[in-house]
């Protein structure tokens, strides 16, 4: 009797054992931005952004006609004339700003940056100390602002392919930069980083 | 041999424990198969920081993400997405939404959760949500609204652009990228940032795919939208409730919309079907696994049905034997009778824990239909707020709501919904205004709302009769099934 008895219960006792399994998740941990990281799809990422403006720095510092100049070449550099054509929402300044600083920082000085982006910031301020509503500051006053050479412009492009039967997506993305003088419009530099990615969403997703 | 003093106290004793072992197995763990665990916990309620800003409205959905946790957050952010938008906080909708979309993007290889959706003992809905392609190219639409309010319109466009690589997903190629809002909203935006041969580019892909649709002048500078009906609903059914078909849940009696500002009327033209997007993507990668998951829980119940009737012989033929005094026999069919009861509880159990039911989650506020019109107007100076009216067939307003609106440089987006995405709702009536508007704009002959009502039926080919034919829902559904997964309401609470 007592035999019978425990064989139920030893057969609910091993059914049940395989029901929780809870996870408990997964500490914040920093990651390498030039990691591809555990979320991942087949658009930009930060390894990109990365890989992307630290080749632009190098082919700009590189071109003679932008740096080896008697006087330092003064640039716009930021997001206005740079286009997102492709399927990826992305925030345009990620690329731009850092492109911008590190451009910056490894010019030591060859390259000048005007920032259009604090054009009516500065106009204020300019204002309040010529009207005497704040002193003139430690800097010496200057005329006006400062006119810029060149101007950054580029543009983010994208081409998908998706397979229906296999679940096969695939991304080429290809990102254009450009400096144009902007006396003659003439286009003195430019490049272009392109890349594919493609990955395969687990068959219950297709 | 072990004797056994009295064999038909045994043959009567053995099946009552192991089927009180089988109803407590299968009452515990086995009902859902559907895992409990939490990861990241919590995620919508930071995106919608800080959280004494969080509106009334989106409190219900926080909540829900704290319960459901990664496995529902695209479908949580998705509804809460939307409802932010009609409460006109696109900068909300735009963090929820493009967090929903980054989770849609993201590739699920070798993923956990998927992993378990596979297995025979699982249920499809076990895996994270991303939607169908229908959906998850709504949340592409939706996000495009919010990003409209930015001023460059960059985003907007990839927004729309993503929505139609969701549609890329449909099996038969002539259903494939077929969602006309997408390039006609493009296009129309292209026109806002003064880049016209885009804007061509845009509406010559509309036309092509729908030629009875008109696209918008350059100068138009106002773009109304309006979202009619109830959003289709998913199906579950087979005998094992392993087939997912989609079903209109829209009655159709809303047939033609109207927007009126002052004495200004302007009548709306369909440009997408909602419905007709769920229900042409044809067959799934995934409808094969959960027809292998049906056929091995047809096998496991065949075989507990095989082993029952071999125990129930072997039981009668060793109480005859226990009857005849003849002990070893009845301890042969006894064993015998134990054995094939051990089968069938095991068959029983394998049929009851598997799960081939069809994934049934369903973006439950998105419309069936949505209209557009677009006009000229000056959007700095100071305006009333424009209505949508709802007209049947045969242009009789129904009902009317004010209109939301978002601006961005020298373009306007005008949005209205017939149903709430979220209650209470944020839609004000405007019924009486309007119906005073459409009498002084149509001065009596307002034929031209029925008019385009036809040509809507005939450029989406549907019939002017009610839209949800009974035929449309399956009727071999098992509605006696106990596994019911409801997990959205359009009402969160």
């Amino acid at each position: 009797m007592r035999t019978h008895s425990l064989l139920p219960l030893s057969a609910i006792a091993l059914l049940l054992s395989a029901c929780a399994t809870p996870d408990a998740g997964k500490p914040v941990t920093y990651q390498d931005v030039n990691s591809t990281g555990v979320v991942a799809g087949v658009g930009v990422e930060s390894q990109d952004v990365t890989a992307v403006t630290d080749a632009m720095v190098k082919d700009i510092l590189a071109t003679p006609e932008v740096v080896k100049r008697s006087q330092a070449a003064r640039v716009i550099l930021d997001a206005a004339y740079f286009e997102n054509e492709s399927s990826q929402r992305i925030n345009k300044n990620l690329l731009v700003d850092r492109l911008r600083i590190n451009l910056q920082r490894a010019a030591q000085g060859k390259l000048q940056f005007v920032s259009r982006e604090s054009a009516d910031m500065v106009a204020q301020e300019r204002d309040m100390k010529r009207q005497g509503t704040t002193d003139a500051g430690t800097l010496k006053q200057a005329k006006a602002t400062a006119g810029a050479d060149y101007r950054l412009i580029g543009r983010i492009n994208s081409l998908d392919a998706r397979s229906a039967q296999s679940g096969t997506v695939e991304r080429y993305t290809q990102i254009t930069f450009e400096l144009i003088d902007l006396e003659t419009s003439l286009s003195i530099w430019s490049n272009l980083y392109e890349f594919k990615k493609g990955g395969q969403d687990d068959a219950v997703y297709r | 041999m072990r004797s056994i003093a009295d064999p038909s106290a045994t043959t009567r004793f053995v099946p009552h424990a192991l089927a009180c072992a089988l109803w407590l197995t299968l009452s515990g763990c086995a009902s859902t198969g559907i895992d409990s665990e939490l990861v990241q916990p919590g995620r919508l309620e930071q995106l919608l920081e800080p959280k004494a800003e969080v509106p009334a409205a989106l409190r219900p959905f926080v909540l829900r993400d704290q319960e459901q946790g990664r496995r529902d957050r695209v479908l949580n952010e998705a509804m809460a997405g939307l409802s932010a938008l009609e409460l006109s906080q696109p900068e909300i909708a735009q963090r929820l939404l493009s967090d929903a979309q980054a989770l849609i993007e993201t590739i699920y290889a070798h993923d956990p959760a998927a992993n378990r959706a596979r297995s025979n003992f699982v249920p499809e809905a076990n895996k994270d949500f991303k939607g169908d392609p229908y959906e998850r190219a709504m949340v592409g639409y939706y996000l495009a609204l919010a990003d409209f309010s930015d001023p460059d319109l960059d985003n907007a466009r990839a927004d729309l652009r993503f929505a139609e690589i969701q549609d890329t997903m449909s099996a038969s190629e002539t259903f494939q990228s077929d969602m006309v809002i997408m390039p006609f909203i493009r296009g129309w935006l292209y026109n806002c940032s003064g880049r016209s041969a885009q804007a061509k580019d845009e509406f010559a892909a509309v036309r092509k795919a729908k030629p009875g649709i008109k696209t918008p002048a350059a100068t138009d500078n106002v773009l109304l939208i309006a979202e009619v009906g109830r959003a289709p609903g998913k199906v579950a059914s087979g005998r094992h409730q392993e087939e997912l078909r989609y079903a209109r849940r829209d009655d159709g009696t809303i047939r033609g919309v109207t927007y009126t500002q002052d004495a200004q009327l302007l009548v709306g033209q369909q440009i997408e079907d909602v419905y007709w997007q769920a229900s042409t993507r044809g067959g799934r990668a995934v409808d094969k696994i959960l027809a292998g998951k049906a056929s091995f829980r047809n096998t496991a119940e065949g075989i507990a049905t095989g082993a029952a009737v071999f125990a129930h012989i072997s039981s009668d033929l060793a109480r005859n034997a226990a009857r005849r005094r003849d002990s070893d026999d009845a301890n042969q069919y006894a064993g015998l009778a134990l054995l094939g009861i051990l089968v069938s509880i095991g068959s029983d159990i394998v049929a009851a824990s598997t799960h081939p039911e069809a994934d049934t989650r369903t973006w439950s506020s998105l419309p069936d239909r949505i209209y557009v019109a677009t006009t000229q107007a000056d959007v700095i100076a100071e305006q009333l707020p424009w209505s949508l009216g709802f007209h049947d067939a045969k242009g009789a307003l129904q009902s009317a709501v004010e209109m939301k609106t978002f601006r961005s440089g020298a373009c306007m987006l005008v949005w209205g919904r017939q149903y709430p995405g979220s209650y209470p709702s944020s839609w004000t009536d405007s019924s009486l205004r309007h119906e005073a508007a459409v009498h002084e704009s149509c001065k009596g002959d307002c034929s031209a709302i029925a008019e385009q009502a036809t040509l809507d039926a005939k450029n989406f080919n549907t019939s002017l009769a009610p839209l949800a034919a009974p035929d449309v829902v399956p009727d071999n559904v098992d509605t006696g099934v106990t596994f019911k997964r409801r997990i959205f309401l359009t009402n969160p609470n």
